[in-house]
């Protein structure tokens, strides 16, 4: 039976050794000899602080005298201690090492067991593991920036960054349950410029293009931060102006928006002078649905356009 | 289940024995680690079921990492060191000198064996001091496992179930201060009856000099 156990010592994975209360190696078992290079000859009866002088600090002696003197067990991490036992493969790098120190009894006499563990490769793996865990991190971020950028792109106009036509019809919708639930009026506007076309033709699409940054600007100058702009494409533009007491208030802002329109615009050292056409439909006077508010603003704006333009009119004004 | 005399001694010979278990650590991670338990409690499961009990004090619901080990012969017990999760993070973080970064909430998904490795150190060296000094003080020779180091859930009922029929509980609730670091952990040291008996009747003793 005892040879067995001996047997097994030998061939277990791990470096076992046993010491008595001097320190004395009594056990050193096969994995020590083949992983130090050191044999049985070189270390049995010798003191372990001679076979390795770091067992001599004085942690390391704490820790031995614990086990034996005062029957405490201790396990040392290879995150915090690296290495106990020298490889005899000078080559390995960055060995680590978890150590385990446990008090036996025998015979009323006291001694330490003392098991090595080589975890070299499970740190590299752990390494690997925290690598692609970071890695994975980043790009969950950088997939997180680019859906919102792309759904900022999905809802804006490029050009002039205000929204377009999808999130226009979201905003109306919102704005209407809104108006519902506080009973209160809003207008809807589409304006067209006039002469648009003209622009692009005489003076080329990169002018036409500052025409309507610049028409931009002079229309948010003229209504409330609150209310919505949208540009539907090409020279339209769509408005939505929240708590109007009534027509009279959205004629007022209308009035003031085709003003803008006097000062000529200073484009590329050419002066550009344009003028725009507006249709106004008014909830809930003349519906309480987004799309027909909106046809209803377009055909209100062809009215403005056959009156000869510069103008504005309401879906309810005969022509 | 103490007397306000009895807690002070006890608080205080548990801060003496956590102030030598923070040299130990401080050497091993080569900065400065101050320990301290402003708070010792006793209860017994009869107090935590008692609906006036309040639970706040015996903290720690949700996910927690528990180390634990036995000891024994005459005075016996299960000591555990358990910590929220992430608090539990930030100490191996503080340990290993690798940053703790405010803005990423540290969970217990982040935890890799390493750093379970290096809890079971940390508590093996705490309870081993603690557990020591009260066999010293009680003057009896002990017997220690290894340190079990487990991640659990615990929902609010369950933090009653932990403790078991006739068992005491030694609360310590504790706080760990490294690397400008403030961690906080809960000692618990599960004791039979006699155990308890033993240890009061000892204070007793003292209080009486």
């Amino acid at each position: 039976m005892h040879k067995l156990i001996y047997h097994a010592l030998e061939k277990v994975n791990m470096g076992i050794i046993i010491i008595d209360k001097e320190h004395k190696i009594l056990i050193w078992n096969g994995w020590l000899e083949r992983y130090t290079g050191k044999s049985k000859d070189e270390t049995i009866g010798k003191n372990l602080s001679d076979v390795y002088q770091h067992f001599a600090e004085k942690n390391h002696q704490n820790i031995l005298n614990s086990a034996i003197l005062f029957g405490q067990s201790r396990f040392c991490s290879s995150t915090l201690h690296k290495i106990f036992v020298f490889p005899a493969d000078e080559t390995r790098k960055n060995v680590q090492q978890n150590m385990q120190v446990e008090p036996i009894f025998n015979d009323n006499e006291r001694f330490a067991l003392i098991q090595i563990m080589d975890i070299t490769g499970h740190h590299h793996r752990v390494s690997q593991l925290k690598n692609a865990i970071r890695e994975i991190g980043l790009e969950n971020e950088q997939i997180k920036v680019a859906e919102t950028m792309s759904r900022y792109q999905a809802m804006h106009d490029s050009l002039t960054g205000l929204p377009n036509r999808v999130l226009f019809r979201d905003r109306l919708e919102a704005a209407i349950i809104s108006a519902r639930r506080n009973n209160q009026k809003l207008a809807v506007m589409f304006m067209d410029l006039d002469g648009f076309k003209a622009v692009n033709d005489n003076f080329g699409h990169a002018v036409g293009d500052l025409l309507l940054k610049e028409v931009v600007e002079r229309l948010k100058h003229n209504i409330r931060e609150s209310d919505t702009l949208a540009r539907l494409g090409g020279d339209e533009f769509m408005l939505i102006l929240f708590q109007i007491a009534g027509q009279e208030d959205a004629a007022n802002v209308a009035r003031k928006l085709l003003e803008s329109f006097n000062q000529v615009f200073r484009l590329n050292e050419h002066n550009v002078s344009v003028t725009a056409s507006v249709g106004i439909s008014i909830y809930p006077n003349n519906s309480e649905n987004t799309d027909t508010l909106t046809k209803q603003a377009d055909s209100a704006m062809y009215k403005a356009k056959a009156a000869g333009k510069n103008t504005f009119r309401f879906y309810d004004d005969p022509y | 289940m103490l007397s306000p005399m009895q807690r002070d001694v006890l608080t205080e010979m548990v801060n003496v024995y956590v102030g030598q278990a923070a040299s130990f650590l401080s050497e091993m991670v080569n900065q400065k680690v101050l320990l301290s338990v402003p708070e010792v409690e006793l209860i017994n499961v009869g107090e935590v079921e008692n609906p006036e009990y309040s639970l706040p004090a015996f903290p720690l619901a949700g996910h927690i990492i528990s180390s634990s080990m036995r000891f024994g012969h005459d005075f016996k017990g299960k000591a555990f060191l358990v910590f929220p999760a992430e608090e539990a993070k930030l100490l191996v973080n503080a340990c290993t000198g690798e940053d703790n970064n405010p803005e990423q909430n540290q969970t217990f998904t982040d935890f890799l064996d390493t750093d379970f490795d290096v809890l079971k150190e940390i508590s093996n060296v705490i309870l081993n001091a603690i557990v020591g000094e009260f066999g010293n003080f009680l003057d009896t020779k002990l017997e220690y496992s290894l340190p079990d180091i487990e991640l659990l859930f615990v929902s609010a009922p369950e933090q009653k179930s932990i403790l078991e029929k006739d068992i005491y509980i030694l609360l310590l609730h504790t706080t760990f201060l490294l690397a400008e670091t403030k961690i906080k952990g809960v000692i618990m040291i599960a004791l039979s009856m006699n155990s308890v008996s033993w240890l009061i009747s000892k204070i007793d003793e003292l209080l009486e000099d």
